[in-house]
């Protein structure tokens, strides 16, 4: 049997060829860190629906560890800045933070918003003859999120692509002590940062993302407190860049790499592009883990899990998984039957799905036509992240053809 | 480092860790009768690494049980 094990050799090039030793050979399984994974998309789905599984509670986890993991002079934030973060939450306060949230995204309208950081962006890189894939990547999301929180130029470029990334990391499987307390004083920062623009939401004049969490906080009987809407705001940060950045660098990577799918996505109408997006986000598994807990004891296909048991599921296994999807590791840009799981299912599943989707249906076109003009750089082998529940790249060149 | 002194290092940071005196740590214990974390595994796999200059997986305290057993792998490592 393959026992998983991210460090194997060439697991972070391509954690495909891994995922599916363990997944044909051990599909339920103990590994090398000596938890349970899951990797068939039956097992994964339903337990990502099943009432008898909760998230893991990372802001308890953090207040518990605190004093192991910072210096005694450094101020706590770990265990306030994750507090509201929702994919943590479970029962009530989950139902509450989600409605909340969900509301006011919903009176954001992010189709202009998401038009403008695409122009903007090419604006910026129109005579470049080398570029970053991940600089385009990066900068878009960044652009639509200067637009939601209603600031542009918000702060050096550096500073929120260090916080975003390092929140990211920060919920990965092995993390030091030392990434924790880098995150901690990104956190301390994001806290004034942030706080000072939610402050100021109100007398804003163009209303923006964060006026309308104040107002929704407000008039709807939410009653969060300010730290608490903050560490909200930090989630939604993190999410609407990270994750864009993650699949958007690994969309346009195949598409430089296979032209027919430059010329398909030319040519292709308002449906087969929605179509298109699915398979990308299918093929892309921005996150391909996610963790559950056993809220009590539970038998899963024959074997027994007590009450307290954390199951990872691997998303990213299930996305590939030949009994629901033909050609699993092929894109196909037009696949009729596509139920993937990027976005999870159940309860938790993913807030910014919507949002994630009308992205990528209003770049495509545009970015890769402007692409088009580039190649990959040669001698210069994507670089990816040594990320196990984020897949993305760090850097991906290209030069003008 | 030898052999020797990556045991007393790892002897020493894991007594820190788990808050034990080094005394009473034998090298042919099972490293999980320390009562170490995953928190704690991984950040001593990370400071290891950085202390030999070698690349090590974070994952290096589960696959083996016993200081001996981790010093000689570690030992071995490219």
């Amino acid at each position: 049997m393959a026992l998983w094990n991210p460090y194997t050799t060439g697991y972070f090039n391509n954690p495909y060829e891994h995922l599916a030793e363990c997944r044909t050979t051990e599909p339920m399984q103990i590994g090398i860190h000596k938890e349970w994974l899951l990797f068939n998309y039956k097992d994964v789905r339903e337990v990502l629906r099943s009432p008898a599984f909760g998230v893991s509670k990372l802001s308890e986890y953090f207040a518990q560890k605190e004093p192991v993991i910072l210096e005694k002079a450094a101020c706590p934030f770990l265990a306030k800045g994750t507090k509201t973060w929702i994919m943590y939450l479970d029962g009530q306060d989950h139902v509450r933070i989600r409605t909340l949230a969900d509301a006011a995204i919903r009176q954001f309208n992010f189709t202009p918003a998401i038009e403008r950081a695409v122009a903007a962006c090419f604006e910026k890189n129109k005579d470049a003859a080398e570029l970053d894939v991940v600089d385009i990547a990066t900068q878009i999301p960044m652009y639509i999120v200067e637009e939601l929180m209603g600031v542009s130029g918000m702060c050096s470029y550096e500073q929120v692509k260090r916080f975003s990334h390092l929140l990211a990391v920060s919920q990965d499987l092995f993390v030091t002590k030392t990434t924790y307390r880098e995150v901690n004083s990104e956190f301390e920062w994001a806290f004034s940062f942030f706080g000072e623009l939610y402050r100021k939401a109100g007398a804003n004049a163009e209303p923006h993302l964060l006026t309308f969490l104040q107002t929704v906080n407000k008039e709807e009987g939410f009653r969060l407190s300010d730290d608490e809407m903050i560490s909200l705001i930090t989630v939604i940060f993190m999410a609407a860049l990270e994750t864009t950045k993650d699949t958007m660098s690994v969309i346009l990577y195949e598409v430089l790499k296979d032209p027919s799918l430059a010329v398909y996505i030319e040519q292709a109408n308002e449906i087969e592009i929605n179509i298109l997006a699915e398979e990308f986000l299918r093929f892309a598994s921005p996150l391909q883990y996610t963790v559950r807990v056993a809220h009590e004891d539970v038998e899963i296909n024959g074997i027994r899990f007590p009450k307290g048991t954390r199951l990872f599921l691997c998303l990213a296994s299930a996305n590939r998984d030949a009994v629901v999807f033909d050609n699993p590791d092929t894109i196909v840009p037009n696949r009729k039957y596509n139920p993937h799981l990027s976005f999870g299912s159940g309860m938790h599943s993913c807030l910014g799905a919507r949002v994630a989707r009308n992205e990528i249906r209003s770049w495509l076109k545009p970015v890769t036509k402007h692409l088009l003009n580039y190649r990959l750089a040669e001698n210069e082998p994507p670089n990816w992240q040594r990320t196990i529940f984020m897949r993305g790249l760090k850097s991906l060149k290209i030069e003008r053809k | 480092m030898n052999n020797q002194e990556i045991k007393n290092w790892l002897v020493q940071k894991i007594a820190e860790e788990s808050d034990i005196q080094p005394e009473t740590i034998k090298t042919d214990m099972p490293i999980e009768s320390f009562n170490l974390d995953s928190l704690s595994m991984i950040t001593l796999s990370y400071d290891l690494e950085n202390a030999l200059g070698k690349e090590i997986d974070p994952t290096v305290f589960w696959q083996h049980n016993t200081i001996d057993k981790l010093a000689e792998a570690i030992e071995t490592l490219p």
